[in-house]
């Protein structure tokens, strides 16, 4: 993205803090404001809105005068990671922790180009065993190994 | 009680074979998370935050606070023999430690390294056994608006005295306190911004914040960077570490001098070890008679950095326990720990729980003395770990934040609040956030609202209330003053740019 005149971070930034303030005062609005002296439950949620959205608008006055690219990102490890992390949470419960490491090792690993796979059943068979003797032994947590 | 029996009370704590073994095992950890690229103490430390609900508060900081100043020993390493720092507070290092590994000087570099740290962290704790009690007997005396004002203070000093856009620093605050208010609003039960979860009603779980924005966020960083290039790593042996007499002798002064920077850094909120280590190996060049030497490695380089940030880290625990105000994100992290176990972050804590207190100062000197044993004769058993691949390494990690945050309530939803808060924490890097304020602002901004109503309801509205007394006034007085000092410089160029824009139009 390049957005001349403007440092594309710091006026992407300045942009979602703004936006994020302007959220967060309609969202107090819903609240009593009450009074100095008795602040509502919305008070200071108003107040700090207010501050978030004025520091918004400050730095994207201040996004400076020179044109810069957002740094190049690789997209793939983000893909890959969060995929791995909600297979954690969807799984754990459910399936028990061999398949929710298994699977989370396995997603997390292809954030590398070349995913290595001894090097991943290494590390799932070693979190795999630890786990178990940690939570599952001395914790004694409601986690199971497996179950369908 | 007196200072020797305090000093006894804290040794009786630290030395039970439970203590002990907890402190021998954060400083190992911490080590080992600094000499590892990639995986700072604030991962490790969020990743063994949930077992901490098994131990007695006095244990569980012991260990985390083991592992902060454990980091700054190990960090070195790396930064000598591979020339990447080992965590963010080493990039100093690098610049004259990996000359130095190149000339064949990297045994000693290590031991200049582990000493200056070990003087550096000695006499921060010296410090903090001297003034911790005195600052906590002072705070005592305060009362809502002085809580006020101290918290205040210390909110913007560390958003905005830290390196980076303070504007930015100030907005991840202000966010922070946000998300400090999701929850059942004390004064009136109200569930404020819970969008209906119940889940939410004692506010956003700490631990899962943390460990997105800090944990998640960093490993998906470092890979979506890229990979590192290939390297290889020198094996140290034993008698390579001993430095000649001339090395150690040009050492001695920088060692003290960044012993002072770094204490001087750590007390003042938002002034952390990376500050220090910059500041400390400034000085240096400054004052040396050959300062074309450094970068091409000057010894000097190495220990005045190592002292100053190891000092920083250590003193960093006297506002933070004596006054409840974290001037980083550690700070922030273990007052969240304790809060997790029911110890409210103030004075009290100094006067109230001197087990903890001095219990923790005495495992300072067994850590730093564990560290030192950790990081001279068994440096080679660090350097091998040098060799542990990434890719194998990040996987783990991952598993352990998510098997942490959801250990803590065996509840799905606060791993989903952790990978929500890791693309919060990514977005933040990408577009130059820091996030350390914002963790602070979390902790601190329940605890301002409180003592703000309570300070209001008193005065009957008045707001004067926040400025009566000489020490809220000068903590006001000291909030307004960093702000105008670092936001002047943006208020000028806005009205240079207006000027510009304004000749532009003319010629137009």
């Amino acid at each position: 993205m390049r957005v001349a005149g403007f440092d594309a971070a710091d006026l992407a930034g300045g942009l979602l803090v703004t936006v994020g303030g302007v959220a967060f005062i309609i969202g107090a609005s819903g609240y009593s404001m009450g009074t100095l002296h008795r602040m509502g439950p919305g008070y200071l949620p108003l107040v700090a809105g207010t501050t978030l959205a004025v520091l918004g608008l400050a730095l994207i006055g201040v996004s400076r005068a020179t044109s810069s690219e957002l740094p190049q990102l690789n997209l793939r490890p983000a893909l890959a990671i969060f995929a791995g992390l909600l297979w954690f949470a969807l799984t754990i419960e459910r399936f028990g922790l061999m398949p929710s490491i298994f699977g989370l090792v396995l997603l997390t690993s292809l954030a590398q180009e070349k995913p290595s796979w001894i090097k991943m059943a290494a590390t799932a068979t070693f979190l795999l065993t630890l786990s178990v003797a940690v939570f599952i032994y001395v914790l004694k947590g409601p986690l199971y190994l497996i179950r369908f | 009680m007196s200072l020797a029996a305090n000093i006894a009370t804290g040794f009786a704590t630290a030395l039970e074979p439970f203590n002990l073994a907890l402190c021998a095992g954060g400083v190992t950890l911490g080590t080992l998370a600094g000499v590892l690229p990639g995986v700072g103490a604030i991962t490790a430390i969020s990743i063994l935050l949930p077992l901490t609900f098994y131990m007695p508060p006095h244990s569980a900081i012991i260990m985390l606070a083991g592992i902060y100043y454990g980091a700054q020993y190990g960090g070195s390493t790396a930064s000598i023999l591979m020339n990447i720092p080992g965590t963010s507070t080493h990039a100093v290092t690098c610049l004259d430690g990996y000359p130095l590994a190149k000339q064949g000087k990297a045994g000693p570099a290590m031991f200049i390294s582990a000493v200056a740290s070990f003087v550096g962290g000695s006499f921060a704790i010296l410090l903090m056994m001297l003034t911790g009690p005195a600052i906590a007997e002072i705070a005592l005396e305060f009362q809502s608006a002085e809580y006020c004002a101290v918290m205040i203070f210390g909110l913007v000093a560390a958003s905005t005295l830290s390196s980076g856009s303070p504007l930015k620093g100030l907005a991840m605050v202000t966010v922070g306190v946000m998300l400090g208010f999701v929850g059942i609003d004390m004064t009136s039960g109200l569930y404020r911004f819970s969008f209906g979860f119940i889940e939410l009603a004692d506010g956003l779980n700490f631990i899962a914040v943390a460990m997105g924005i800090f944990g998640i966020a960093e490993i998906l960083f470092n890979l979506m960077k890229g990979a590192s290039a290939p390297f290889t790593i020198q094996s140290v042996k034993l008698r390579d570490l001993v430095p000649s007499r001339e090395d150690a002798r040009i050492s001695i002064m920088p060692t003290l001098r960044g012993t002072l920077i770094g204490s001087g850094c750590g007390v003042l909120p938002g002034v952390g070890p990376t500050i220090a280590s910059f500041m400390s190996y400034a000085a240096e060049k400054r004052v040396s008679r050959r300062p074309e030497r450094f970068g091409h490695g000057a010894m000097e380089g190495v220990a005045g950095p190592e002292a100053a940030n190891n000092a920083s880290a250590q003193a960093a625990f006297i506002p933070t326990l004596s006054l409840g105000l974290p001037g980083d994100a550690m700070g922030a992290v273990m007052l969240g720990a304790l809060m997790l176990h029911g110890i409210a972050p103030g004075p009290s804590i100094v006067t109230e729980q001197p087990v903890l207190f001095w219990g923790l100062i005495a495992s300072f000197w067994i850590g730093n003395v564990l560290l030192l044993i950790l990081n001279l004769p068994l440096i080679g058993v660090w350097v091998t770990m040098l060799r542990i691949p990434y890719g194998a390494l990040y996987p783990a990690m991952l598993f352990f934040i998510c098997i942490g945050v959801y250990t803590i309530n065996y509840n799905v939803f606060d791993v989903f609040i952790a990978i929500i808060f890791g693309i919060v924490g990514v977005v933040m890097m990408v577009l130059r956030f820091p996030a350390a304020p914002l963790l602070l602002g979390f902790i601190l901004g329940p605890l301002i609202e409180e003592n703000m109503r309570r300070a209001l309801l008193v005065s009957r509205g008045d707001l004067t209330v926040l400025v009566s007394g000489p020490i809220a006034a000068s903590f006001v007085g000291a909030t307004a003053i960093v702000l105008l000092l670092t936001l002047l410089p943006f208020v000028r160029r806005l009205m240079t740019r207006r000027q510009t824009a304004q000749v532009v139009a003319d010629t137009e």
